[in-house]
């Protein structure tokens, strides 16, 4: 009971520092929030129940009002904007990462975190994302995929990393990565 | 990091975070009901009028200076629609964006952060009928707003480090140091809570 409630504190904490420290530039210097990050590796690290539950920590203080998503947004006026989806999608996706983690627990680790992750952070997470954008910015759906096709460079560096660094994790702390227990 | 967002102290000031977080939800649900231009523009002319109402004319700026981060959207969404055409579509969206950010503005700038947080926690309660421990979440309210200043430093810490053995600033040499930290911190945590009698099994 503790131990799920540090988790999800301090995985949910991870998120927002993953959104709120600006002196993250990747190597090309382009801005890309890495927020999609944490949610990703409370899938993979956390699993299913906890990751989601992480992740809808994050998404409910922010709707309420905490200054947390990239860029310091918040409140409840983020569902009117055209990120909406994509900020209601991230528990959807860390549940979705964390509940194929622990499918593939018998998977090689890498296989098994970069699957998952592409599943859940990325192809899941565009979902609710693009009818976000349909909704709230007018667009077709072609317009959207279009537009979001931009994110998918980095969202795939993501995926790299969020491997690099579950599989680091199971080799250092093999009894924190609770989706290989 | 979680001050007011403002200094000036307004009308609506004294009224209890809840009603405010209630008025301002359903406020913003009923802007997606609203499909016609005019009716979406007097929407946000009555938001302009209720910020200099509760605070006067420097409070009104104040609340549009907020207004800056929806800048961007409203670029493109006019762009857009000026390209598609369909110009009150377009002004129905982009009233409801800077319509939604006013009211969600005006909720945050009128409350403390500490208010917000308590009545959180005072309604958890309710949450008992899902099954969900009350405590638990008060617990985990209070742990993630503490540990996003230490996580924040932490990075920065590792940064500092990083950067007396490589010249290269990269976020990804960082990360598996920093995620392994937060693990043990949940490890050292989760055992200091419990040697301080641990989370409530039942809210009496």
């Amino acid at each position: 009971m503790e131990k799920t409630s540090v988790l999800v504190a301090l995985f949910a904490a991870l998120i927002a520092v993953l959104g709120l420290v600006p002196a993250f530039p990747l190597a090309s210097g382009v801005p890309i929030t890495a927020q999609s990050l944490g949610v990703m590796l409370c899938g993979t690290i956390l699993g299913s129940r906890k990751g989601g539950l992480a992740a809808l920590f994050f998404v409910v203080l922010t709707l309420i009002g905490l200054p947390l998503l990239a860029g310091g947004r918040g409140g409840i006026g983020l569902l009117a904007g055209a990120s909406a989806g994509f900020i209601v999608g991230f528990p959807i996706a860390a549940y979705i990462t964390g509940w194929l983690m622990e499918k593939t627990k018998s998977v090689d680790i890498l296989i098994s975190v970069s699957l998952s992750s592409i599943m859940g952070g990325i192809v899941i997470l565009y979902i609710p994302g693009l009818i976000g954008m349909m909704i709230n910015a007018g667009m077709s759906l072609n317009a959207a995929i279009v537009a979001v096709a931009v994110y998918l460079p980095g969202d795939i560096l993501k995926v790299i990393l969020v491997t690099i660094v579950t599989s680091a994790i199971l080799k250092a702390r093999p009894n924190s990565v609770l989706t290989r227990l | 990091m979680f001050t007011n967002m403002s200094s000036y102290s307004t009308k609506l000031d004294q009224v209890s975070v809840q009603k405010k977080i209630v008025l301002s939800c359903s406020t913003a649900a009923i802007l997606f009901v609203i499909k016609n231009p005019f009716l979406m523009f007097s929407v946000f002319l009555v938001l302009l009028l209720i910020y200099f109402l509760a605070g006067g004319l420097k409070f009104l700026g104040l609340g549009l200076y907020h207004l800056k981060i929806t800048v961007p959207f409203v670029i493109i969404l006019a762009v857009w629609h000026l390209y598609l055409g369909h110009l009150d579509k377009g002004i129905t969206l982009i009233f409801r964006l800077i319509s939604a950010f006013l009211i969600a503005n005006l909720f945050l700038l009128t409350s403390k952060i500490h208010d917000i947080i308590l009545a959180i926690q005072k309604y958890s309660v309710y949450l008992k009928i899902f099954g969900i421990n009350p405590h638990a979440i008060s617990i985990t309210i209070g742990l993630f707003i503490r540990s996003i200043p230490i996580l924040n430093q932490r990075a920065k810490n590792l940064m500092l480090a990083l950067s007396a053995r490589s010249t290269k600033r990269s976020f990804w040499r960082i990360s598996v140091p920093l995620a392994l930290s937060i693990l043990d911190d949940a490890d050292h945590v989760s055992d200091a809570l419990r040697a301080r009698g641990g989370i409530k099994k039942r809210e009496n």
